[in-house]
């Protein structure tokens, strides 16, 4: 039986020869990355935006392609949706009406809002943080910390980092992104913490008497909702309790966003 | 371990494209799988992922955890080869 032997002391050391100069090359690549980011910092987006649109036509077609549900369940499903189709249409023209009146009240006042439209190359759960990359940049008029919404108007987060032609947006519910809100018809001041994944975390005191299914709406436009309340986790030994906050907006499957001028 | 060259390369590849195309908690397995064909692995595609997604608000937590990952199966290959042998 043939049997090597190596000397004792290459034998027990961790790193071997080659290793250091593996870790200096690792070290320039990553400089060289931060640099190239640094100084054009849409370099990296640019060139990714054709594998983040094959990726989202991917995830597309085999989501048309597999379905969990059975066939029964997406009727009984759809003919719910028909039916708080036509009760939020009712709602809807009533609320028009509303706005028609108070608008005729206060004179006009409210400017119609311009955006940008751009589309969603990347988002959660692709994306970590809790930010979404689109397609639109510098160049076609995006600043840096404008706001972003997204179906229906509802504020979804800000332009936190921008490149000619392509920004990211922090979402409202990235971890450790702080926002100031109001719950409940009586607009109670709360500072809406984000969990990531498209959640918010919050706490009032428990004489507020906000309750499951209250809305939670954002400063500006007299209160712009965002989503409702979902749980209430009460500790007796505290004077406040915790309330958990489902957006209206699932970050998961935006394809559009208006970011304001 | 005995992995074919292929299976390497091919394992290392799809921790990258996983960076644009699949959700991170799935990114985050291949970069342990890549991390044990090719220790430097994990750390590449965790500085990717940063390049492409960090909006500069905390930590780059995906270069750290890459890092993290290349470490430790950098130690566990090197300590496994020294017991063998």
């Amino acid at each position: 039986m043939n049997r090597q032997f190596y000397p004792r002391a290459s034998r027990n050391r961790l790193i071997s020869g080659r290793t250091p100069m593996v870790l200096v090359v690792l070290v320039l690549l990553v400089g060289v990355v931060m640099a190239i980011r640094m100084v054009v910092p849409g370099t990296f987006a640019m060139i990714s935006t054709p594998a983040w649109k094959a990726g989202s036509s991917l995830t597309a077609s085999v989501g048309h392609v597999f379905t969990f549900t059975s066939n029964s369940k997406l009727l009984s499903e759809r003919d719910a949706l028909t039916s708080e189709n036509t009760t939020l249409t009712a709602q809807n023209l009533t609320l028009t009406a509303q706005v028609r009146d108070l608008t005729a009240l206060l004179g006009t006042r409210t400017a119609p809002a311009g955006g940008i439209l751009a589309s969603v190359l990347a988002r959660p759960p692709v994306a970590p943080y809790d930010v979404l990359v689109v397609d639109q940049g510098s160049v076609d008029g995006v600043t840096k910390d404008a706001h972003v919404f997204g179906n229906g108007g509802t504020p979804i987060g800000i332009v936190s980092s921008i490149a000619d032609h392509t920004a990211h947006v922090t979402l409202y519910s990235a971890t450790g992104v702080h926002t100031d809100g109001w719950v409940g018809a009586t607009h109670i001041p709360v500072t809406l913490s984000g969990t990531g994944a498209g959640g918010f975390e919050t706490s009032v005191l428990k004489e507020a008497g906000v309750q499951v299914g209250d809305i939670v709406t954002l400063p500006g436009n007299g209160g712009t909702p965002i989503g409702t309340i979902t749980k209430i986790q009460a500790d007796p030994s505290s004077p406040t309790v915790v309330l958990d906050m489902r957006p209206y907006t699932n970050p998961f499957s935006l394809t559009w966003v208006t970011i304001m001028r | 371990m005995s992995i074919h060259p292929f299976a390497r390369i091919g394992i290392i590849v799809l921790s990258i494209i996983s960076v644009f195309v699949f959700p991170w908690s799935l990114t985050m397995v291949l970069m342990i799988a890549s991390g044990l064909v090719f220790p430097p692995a994990p750390f590449f595609v965790g500085i990717l992922a940063d390049v492409l997604y960090y909006s500069g608000h905390g930590l780059p937590h995906a270069t750290l955890i890459g890092l993290f990952i290349s470490v430790i199966t950098f130690g566990v290959q090197h300590f496994v080869k020294t017991r063998i042998m």
